[in-house]
């Protein structure tokens, strides 16, 4: 059973859950963290369904999932941690946040969009709004033919329509990184 | 939207991004262009950007000679330093500065005689308003007061105006109230009646929007001497009395609506030269009022002006010649400048965040109005006229100088309380000069509109 070398924390008696991905590997969960995916859980709480069943993640990748999984228990660890007390929950923010940039950091613009098609899929609302923060921070100082780029777009102007808007906002062109 | 991303992933990027990235994604492709210009994209990414941890602060603060306004940004942070300058982009006018009489969510509202014009600085834009219903042509001779506010009901920014009739208004008799709303992008005479009088003293100046109402003074009771606050609720277009408590505000102190970190305030100058500033605590709740600050203000402060993020107060203050904003600690009791100097009367400094808001109406909406045909002679006589006039209010405006600088000495010299004469006289000069000035202002519109026909 190949499961990407995350194994269930070992103090954990509780139940595990497996997921599978597109290419067939399956991933073995504890419940809480398994939980986290809202898709993961309809499917639990749909009636008759047992947690021996595996439940199949047929639009997502074998690396996306690995990391969903990874941010996944860590952010249901963060949030064990923090409670009552203002100090531990501001520590709490920060290490979350730090793990969130940690995880956006090295991915090429491909790899966040692989991200976010899971996140969204598996819908998990937190992940999938820091990464669509990541990606605004990303993009908002690229050029109009980047952004074209990375959402895969065509462009549908005339040359002169594209031309008339561009004179009129000239100033919103200034400043832009160069591709 | 996108052939890789769903639709809704691609709006929930696109509503993260500042208003600059958005205005050059427009050219991006066709349905980027459009739904950048819904009203439900510009509506949720203002949300957005309120939630946003940067939040601003605008200041506007005018010189003369050439008159010119000037317009900051700072960070509402403890450091609250320049962020960028802004470029006013509305051609100033002849004789004055432009009134700022509102502004909400980073979209400003000017008035100048009977034009009202609206500048969002975020995406550069200005549009002209259509000429209001009650007019000097239709309604005679009216003067009126005015606020700007937004409601969050129906998100829509609207323009309120009380226009008394002068007591020689042969045409209206009762006091009028109408609205303009950004949404129908027109002006209505609403059926709201304003029962009570008011003092006419700081009628430009931003009234308190919150809770969706515009907050007036009045003066009610049979004497006229009682004070109260008149909430306009934009939604509803009607007035809800809000009786102040007694022996709160005397009837000679002067009051200005505001806000206060999310609760209606009131500022208070009294004739012992404070300013008294309380807070309603709870919204509605009379015996909620609080008094917040007493801020002496004999030393040289004119008004004061906002307050900061940290429960700093701004505050407008007259030195030799000059005035200047500088960011009063009520706690310390200190005052550090800002280093920002200009104009007396027309600093303003009010919360600002980026909006989209206007980027999808069109930059003019001033109807034509037509002019019936006058004889040549008429246009030599207005520029008699007009000469006349511009003669007069210099030498008004000599006199304005001259007793302002005399009573500036003997307060300068005596320390004493300030010659209430002296004030008084000064303050009629310049209702002359106002009056004078919009007398100008009539006749060279006019002169206008005759050229523009005959083009």
């Amino acid at each position: 059973m190949a499961n990407n070398g995350e194994n269930p924390s070992p103090d954990v008696g509780g139940k595990t859950v497996k997921l599978k991905a597109d290419d067939g590997e399956i991933f073995e969960v504890e419940e809480a963290v398994a939980m986290e995916l809202q898709t993961v859980k309809s499917f639990f709480d749909d009636d008759g369904v047992s947690y021996d069943t595996v439940v199949p993640l047929l639009n997502v990748s074998s690396t996306a999932l690995a990391k969903v999984i990874q941010y996944c228990r860590r952010a249901v660890e963060l949030r064990a941690k923090s409670g009552d007390d203002e100090g531990a929950n501001e520590k709490a923010r920060e290490e979350r946040e730090g793990l969130e940039a940690e995880l956006v950091r090295e991915e090429s613009d491909e790899g966040i969009k692989e991200l976010i098609l899971a996140a969204n899929y598996l819908n998990i609302k937190d992940m999938l709004s820091f990464l669509c923060r990541a990606v605004g921070d990303r993009i908002k100082n690229k050029s109009v033919e980047y952004v074209r780029r990375f959402f895969v777009l065509e462009n549908d102007f005339s040359p002169e329509e594209e031309e008339r808007t561009r004179n009129e906002v000239a100033w919103a062109f200034e400043g832009v990184d160069a591709d | 939207m996108s052939d890789y991303l769903p639709d809704d992933v691609v709006i929930d990027i696109l509503q993260r991004l500042p208003v600059k990235s958005l205005i050059r994604f427009r050219c991006v492709c066709r349905s980027w262009n459009s739904l950048i210009k819904t009203s439900a994209f510009i509506d949720s990414h203002l949300d957005q950007s309120i939630e946003s941890n940067d939040p601003l602060v605008i200041v506007r603060y005018c010189s003369s000679k050439p008159n010119v306004e000037h317009y900051k940004l700072l960070h509402d942070n403890d450091a609250f330093v320049e962020c960028k300058e802004l470029e006013f982009p509305i051609e100033s006018c002849r004789l004055n500065h432009f009134r700022l009489i509102g502004s909400e969510n980073g979209l400003v509202c000017f008035l100048e005689q009977e034009r009202f014009i609206l500048w969002n600085p975020s995406i550069r834009k200005f549009v002209n308003l259509p000429k209001p219903c009650i007019t000097l042509k239709t309604h005679g001779r009216v003067t009126c007061n005015q606020a700007f506010g937004f409601d969050p009901r129906t998100n829509d920014y609207k323009v309120v105006r009380i226009a008394f009739p002068h007591v020689f208004n042969e045409v209206l008799k009762e006091t009028l109230v109408e609205v303009y709303s950004v949404r129908t992008g027109s002006w209505r005479i609403t059926g709201a009646s304003f029962p009570h009088s008011d003092t006419h003293k700081h009628w430009f100046k931003p009234k308190a929007c919150l809770n969706g109402c515009v907050h007036f003074t009045a003066l009610a009771g049979q004497n006229r001497t009682t004070r109260i606050v008149l909430a306009f609720d934009l939604r509803d277009e009607v007035f809800h009395e809000m009786v102040l408590p007694d022996g709160m505000v005397g009837s000679d102190a002067e009051i200005v609506t505001c806000v206060f970190k999310g609760s209606l305030a009131l500022l208070c100058y009294d004739r012992w030269k404070r300013c008294l500033i309380w807070v309603m605590k709870q919204y509605g709740v009379v015996d909620s009022w609080v008094k917040q600050f007493t801020i002496d203000i004999a030393g040289g402060v004119e008004n004061v002006l906002g307050f900061r993020k940290n429960g700093q107060i701004i505050l407008e203050t007259r030195k030799i010649g000059y005035w200047e904003l500088s960011s009063y600690n009520p706690e310390s009791q200190r005052a550090m400048k800002l280093g920002i100097y200009g104009r007396a009367h027309y600093f303003c400094v009010d919360t600002y965040r980026e909006n989209l808001v206007l980027l999808n109406q069109a930059n003019d909406a001033v109807s034509r109005s037509r002019v019936t045909k006058k004889r040549k002679n008429r246009a030599s006589e207005l520029s008699g006229k007009m000469e006349e006039i511009r003669r007069k209010i210099k030498l008004l405006k000599e006199k304005v100088e001259y007793k302002v600088r005399q009573f500036q000495m003997e307060m300068d010299s005596s320390q004493t309380q300030l010659g209430e004469n002296m004030v008084y006289e000064v303050r009629e000069l310049q209702a002359e000069l106002t009056a004078l000035e919009q007398e100008f202002q009539e006749v060279q519109e006019f002169q206008e509109q005759i050229h523009r026909r005959r083009k």
